[in-house]
């Protein structure tokens, strides 16, 4: 479904993914897993058109996307869920939401879509009237996500869902993913919580300073001693 | 409802803001016992006004991050373009119409003509251009104004366009007070404006693009809004209320190329002291700054009109550095 072929990317001089290869395929839950600094953040950046690639290609169902403008990229039905969410803090949970669905034109579309992301994420809803300037940390998470739910995506990316959440609900937030995978939604998810991770996704690429070291099933991922090296902490 | 009320509270939190306002409205009462009613009738029918050219100021600011000096010439486009229209339809003057028909027709002409500027300048600087955004559109609208000021010079002259009045019907009475037709029509066309502006901000899909946009940008792209087009829409929308304003008080305010300096100094004053970026808060501050000058005008002196508002900013900007309502120079600077 998503196919990323030697990507170079980066800022002013600064070149931050070297030559990335990796594959999506219709109905996978993948992981790009890695320190800070590799190039996930980036990589998921040029895929919804936020970041120009200087190299490389990047094709959704066939088709080149690389360099398209990001309000075109999320028209074709790729969904991002930002490091920062980039939520509209003036405007309400309700607000938002309606947002996410922007370029949905059928508003029995639309409410279908907001009735699952109220059953997705019953908090939301309580939410509704709600600034989203003035949630907690993991409301906004799921507001966010539910935003880019709204947009009926059948790609989503997901940056950093952990990111500055506790463990209880950065679980909650892995289930709900997990859950939306279930029902046949194609995931990339970027993470930088390793253990967390591999339990929930089908597979993983591993990725430093901007190179991809290793790729394969979650289950080879937790076994392969690098992993366990650098990121699980078990001492072999 | 229930937001708007949550909003208002929050505007309303700080004392300076509260002290601010309770002495404003002090002033207006002021006014109306020791001047009389038609203070407050005055700063009513100049307040709209400013407010419609203050609120696209803001808007500009706000979306784009242009600190826009050629708003004034825009208002300077209504009124010529109210001239123009007015005097053309001459032939059938009197017909209750012709008003709405020639500032319809302004805010067209201010609308397009500002797509127009958008596409030719800005949406170009936007590709350019990654540092020094502010600074730089600055300068620019500030170039953009000499040159429409010199083109209204060289086509259409130096010398006065205006119209006696619009509707030449008895005046009104309000309040014990006289007012002329063409006031109730430039409030009421102000009221309207400023009520679709509202609107289309709060509940139009399009209003919530725009907003999104001058939220979060990043954002916006990532749900799929086109944030050019809604630039070019907002500087449209902005110039087209100026416009229409000119046009609106052209009875008060005859076409000639330096028109629009006044209103644009105004609407400056009314921006500052609103904060930048906030639209709600520029509509509020337009009808203080009139206010001010009404008072100013009537117990003061006319020659001292402008210089107790620009004097009370000074104050404001000391205590309030962003302004009344600022909090949206914060989402803008930072970005």
């Amino acid at each position: 479904m998503l196919r990323v072929t030697e990507l170079d990317a980066g800022y002013g001089f600064l070149r931050v993914v070297h030559g990335i290869s990796l594959q999506v395929n219709q109905g996978e839950l993948v992981a790009l897993l890695g320190p800070n600094g590799a190039g996930k953040s980036t990589t998921l950046k040029c895929i919804a058109g936020l970041v120009r690639p200087w190299k490389g290609d990047i094709a959704f169902r066939g088709h080149s996307i690389g360099g398209l403008r990001g309000d075109l990229v999320n028209g074709l039905g790729i969904g991002l869920v930002s490091e920062s969410l980039n939520l509209f803090t003036g405007m309400t949970v309700y607000e938002n939401l309606l947002m996410g669905a922007y370029s949905v034109p059928e508003a029995e579309k639309r409410r279908r879509s907001l009735d699952f992301v109220f059953s997705l994420f019953p908090r939301l809803a309580e939410r509704r009237p709600q600034l989203a300037g003035t949630l907690s940390g993991g409301e906004r998470k799921m507001l966010a996500i539910g935003r880019a739910l709204m947009g009926g995506p059948s790609l989503l990316l997901v940056d950093e869902p952990s990111l500055g959440l506790a463990p209880k609900l950065t679980q909650q937030v892995f289930d709900a993913l997990r859950k939306l995978s279930d029902d046949g939604l194609t995931i990339l998810l970027v993470e930088q919580n390793v253990t967390a991770t591999l339990e929930m996704v089908d597979r993983a690429y591993v990725l430093e300073q901007g190179e991809i070291v290793l790729e394969g099933s979650a289950q080879k991922l937790s076994e392969s001693e690098h992993v366990k090296d650098v990121y699980l902490g078990v001492m072999a | 409802m229930s937001l708007a009320v949550q909003r208002l509270s929050r505007e309303f939190r700080s004392p300076v803001t509260t002290g601010l306002i309770a002495g404003v409205l002090a002033l207006a009462i002021f006014g109306v016992v020791r001047g009389g009613t038609f203070i407050l009738v005055d700063s009513l029918v100049t307040g709209a006004i400013w407010a419609l050219v203050a609120a696209g100021l803001a808007l500009t600011f706000g979306v784009m991050g242009v600190p826009n000096f050629a708003q004034g010439e825009f208002f300077m486009v209504g009124t010529l373009s109210g001239y123009l229209v007015y005097t053309a339809l001459s032939g059938v003057q009197g017909r209750p119409y012709v008003p709405f028909v020639t500032i319809l027709m302004a805010l067209v002409v201010g609308f397009v003509l500002g797509a127009l500027v958008d596409l030719a300048v800005f949406s170009q600087m936007r590709r350019r251009i990654r540092e020094g955004w502010v600074m730089n559109t600055f300068v620019v609208t500030v170039g953009i104004s000499v040159v429409m000021i010199n083109a209204h010079q060289l086509i259409w002259g130096t010398d006065y366009k205006g119209i006696v009045a619009y509707f030449d019907g008895p005046p009104i009475h309000v309040l014990g007070v006289s007012v002329a037709l063409d006031r109730v029509f430039a409030i009421s066309v102000a009221a309207v404006s400023i009520a679709g502006l509202w609107w289309l901000l709060s509940y139009s899909r399009i209003g919530r693009a725009i907003r999104a946009v001058s939220q979060d940008e990043p954002g916006a792209l990532m749900v799929g809004i086109n944030v050019g087009r809604m630039r070019t829409l907002t500087f449209a929308i902005s110039s087209g209320l100026a416009a229409l304003a000119g046009a609106t008080l052209l009875f008060q305010f005859p076409s000639f190329p330096f028109v629009g300096v006044k209103p644009l100094y105004v609407a400056w004053t009314v921006v500052i002291l609103a904060g930048l970026g906030n639209v709600g808060g520029a509509v509020v501050a337009g009808f203080i700054i009139a206010l001010l000058e009404a008072n100013t005008g009537f117990f003061i002196g006319s020659a001292w009109e402008d210089v107790v508002p620009f004097a009370l900013i000074v104050l404001i900007l000391a205590v309030r550095p962003t302004g009344l309502f600022g909090r949206a120079v914060r989402s803008v600077w930072e970005q």
